[in-house]
């Protein structure tokens, strides 16, 4: 029977190197005069070696380790849209000033309790129309930008005015086909047929003046 | 001047807006995590898995990082957790098929050893009994077996990892050694080392 009064703990210990060195050093000692301690010692080594014989083994065969690190990154960056990426109940909520006060939709709940749907119906219509005004609106809206709406700036201009444009167009047409006939083309009765026709079309114009010279 | 920069210097450059310091961190641990996952759920492809979820889930936290412990330690607890859930979602799915194919083929075991009459089975199957002898232990005898024999914890730093005590640890190795012993006994006791 063994009468050694070393703990058991300590043997472990010893074996997984959780001792200080003034530890190992003691319980060297001990180990030179206890043949108990001594064996005990040595089935956990052997176990020990047997465990790491077959972990080494295992480590040591080639797995494939793919790209880690990529694929890290790309779940980040994944991760990161999501989060961007507003949704359309979030959209809806970023408009929340234009929810009903709690007191209106109170005030529109007694009313409907009181009339009863038919005399409501004109204003179940309308909240409808406002609903789907506030869907497209949010559809085109970004929820982390302000509203951006597309800006197509279209000239209008009063009758007169636009009719005064396309004349001068006119004129001006005119005028460019008059210089080439005459200066390219020098064709004369050509030339004086449209500066006839010109002067005609900028009778009571700015470019009246210009019209009578080119007739000269 | 050391070139080799502590990891925590590293974490500390991550958390002042050097993002790329973290690509050094993953490519000082990635491989032993990769391996401490690996003897823990015995499946590459889980384990491979495991690990983008480590460093995921480090990179998200580390600005938050507070170094009261050493990242190692940290990264370390992130992997033993994550294996934690992976083993209970897994006992969940075996629960679940208990008719499938895959449990008819057995893993040999330890304990069969000593009734097998062809017990001397060639290096690479004794190796695999061993490592089943090892998978036997319970979740946090194994971890704390794995981190002070394969990783070199010590005491301290498993507690950390763990979050359990001191004393805690001791025990969880001292049966761990215990449990081994008496599984691999026809091993060890006949000389085979």
């Amino acid at each position: 029977m063994s009468t050694c009064k070393q703990p058991k703990a300590s043997h472990i210990e010893y074996v997984c190197n959780l001792l200080n060195d003034a530890q190992i050093a003691a319980f060297n000692s001990h180990l030179r005069d206890c043949s108990d301690c001594r064996t005990e010692v040595k089935a956990l080594e052997a176990v020990v070696n047997l465990t790491d014989t077959a972990e080494a083994e295992f480590s040591s065969r080639s797995w494939e380790l793919r790209d880690i690190e990529m694929e890290v990154y790309r779940r980040l960056a994944a991760e990161n849209e999501q989060k961007d990426g507003a949704s359309l109940f979030s959209r809806v909520r970023r408009l929340s000033p234009f929810r009903l006060p709690m007191r209106i939709k109170g005030d529109l709940l007694d009313s409907f309790r009181s009339t009863g749907f038919r005399q409501l119906w004109p204003r179940v219509l309308t909240g409808c129309a406002f609903v789907a005004v506030l869907l497209i609106s949010v559809c085109y809206f970004d929820g982390d930008q302000p509203a951006k709406l597309p800006v197509v700036k279209i000239e209008v201009l009063p009758s007169n005015e636009q009719l005064e444009h396309y004349r001068s167009q006119d004129i001006h047409q005119s005028l460019e086909e008059l210089l080439v006939i005459k200066h390219l083309r020098n064709d004369e009765w050509e030339t004086a047929a449209r500066a006839r026709m010109l002067n005609d079309m900028a009778q009571g114009t700015r470019y009246e003046s210009i019209a009578m010279s080119s007739f000269r | 001047m050391d070139t080799i920069l502590e990891d925590e210097l590293l974490v500390a450059q991550f958390q002042a807006g050097r993002r790329y310091a973290f690509d050094e961190l993953m490519k000082r641990y990635k491989h032993k995590i990769y391996a401490y996952l690996l003897r823990s759920v015995r499946n590459c492809e889980d384990a491979e898995e495991l690990t983008i979820e480590v460093f995921f889930k480090a990179y998200r936290a580390l600005d938050g990082w507070q170094p009261q412990a050493r990242f190692s330690t940290w990264i370390y607890k992130i992997a033993h957790n994550l294996s934690i859930d992976h083993h209970r979602a897994k006992s969940r799915r075996v629960t679940f098929s208990l008719d499938d194919d895959e449990l008819a083929i057995e893993e040999p075991v330890a304990s069969d050893l000593g009734s097998d009459p062809a017990w001397q089975l060639e290096e690479k199957d004794r190796n695999s009994v061993i490592r089943a002898a090892v998978d036997q232990l319970s979740p946090n005898q194994k971890a704390v077996f794995m981190l002070n024999r394969y990783e070199g914890l010590q005491i301290n730093e498993i507690t950390d990892v763990l979050g359990i005590a001191e004393g805690t640890v001791k025990v969880h190795l001292h049966r761990a050694m215990k449990k081994l012993q008496i599984l691999l006994k026809p091993y060890w006791e006949g000389n085979e080392i």
